[in-house]
């Protein structure tokens, strides 16, 4: 009895199914293991992203990276520029006794840090003040302290804000009283 | 008569003719028989011409555990009389593994 097996060619080789070769270790296994499971994973997570990447998602995506990348870059901004991308400003106007007068007007973005005033010694009178952000409804110290006839008094670098504001800021302040000698305003805002 | 048949029949004592076998031409993935018992078969030459292994014994409980294993693409299974005795003259049967192969048998018996 003879029983005879052809040779193995190159094809047989290369034709063998990876899933009869179970070896650990062997180079089937580990082509099994190693390469056709992640390839094969990797290829159906693509096949899955390019299905929900539509022409309509990249193209919002494109709006996204126009908006971001449209935002000023971050600077090395020293004292007293503050927040990067923000411009201090301040404005000191002396009073006109107990009229409004205008001591910041903004157009813009920003924060209102502070406003205050600076007496003189003896000075008698404290400061009425009058905030109107974004041209809405004005805001008076009233509406901080929750009562009306209150008056900032006497104070020096005055009350600390963070007021944001998107288009405009007015900042009006008048002495509660004539007073002798003139006293000034300030203002603290951080522009965009 | 030629030295060849001069020679064979020296060798099984008669004259002797060969043929291959054209029914069945197929090992199916169920018992198949491919040669029946014949007591003038001296010797006979089986290829598995499929792409798939098949098993042969001389019984029909031929299996992957119980027979002959053939290997696909040209593997070959012979017997002769001088070798193996009268095993060369009981039925073959066959089953292929994963599915229906061609075969190819030739067979040599007395004339």
């Amino acid at each position: 009895m003879r029983v005879r097996a052809p040779g193995l060619t190159v094809k047989d080789v290369w034709d063998a199914l990876l899933t009869g070769y179970g070896v650990v270790g062997s180079y089937a296994k580990l082509i099994e293991d190693q390469l056709d499971a992640p390839v094969s994973g990797a290829k159906a997570d693509l096949s899955t992203l390019e299905t929900r990447l539509s022409a309509a998602r990249a193209g919002f995506l494109d709006n996204l990276d126009a908006a971001i990348s449209s935002i000023p870059g971050l600077r090395q901004s020293g004292i007293p520029s503050g927040f990067e991308n923000y411009t201090l400003t301040m404005n000191r106007t002396p009073d006109n006794d107990a009229t409004f007068v205008t001591v910041l007007d903004i157009t813009g973005r920003g924060i209102l840090v502070s406003v205050g005033y600076a007496a003189p010694e003896g000075a008698q009178k404290g400061a009425d003040l009058r905030i109107t952000v974004d041209g809405g409804g004005a805001i008076t110290e009233a509406d901080f302290f929750g009562v009306t006839g209150i008056t900032i008094e006497e104070m020096e670098c005055g009350v600390t804000f963070m007021l944001g504001f998107a288009s405009s800021l007015l900042v009006e302040m008048a002495l509660a009283g004539v007073d002798t000698p003139a006293h000034s305003f300030k203002a603290v805002a951080l522009v965009e | 008569m030629g030295a060849l048949a001069d020679y064979v029949k020296k060798k099984f004592g008669v004259n002797t003719r060969s043929y291959p076998v054209d029914d069945p031409v197929s090992c199916l993935t169920t018992v198949t028989e491919i040669l029946p018992d014949n007591p003038d078969r001296l010797a006979y030459t089986h290829v598995n011409l499929g792409t798939t292994a098949q098993y042969v014994a001389w019984d029909r409980g031929v299996g992957a555990d119980h027979g002959v294993y053939v290997a696909p693409n040209g593997g070959s299974f012979s017997l002769s009389a001088d070798e193996d005795g009268e095993l060369v003259g009981y039925a073959l049967f066959g089953i292929a593994i994963t599915s229906a192969n061609d075969i190819f048998t030739m067979v040599t018996e007395a004339a």
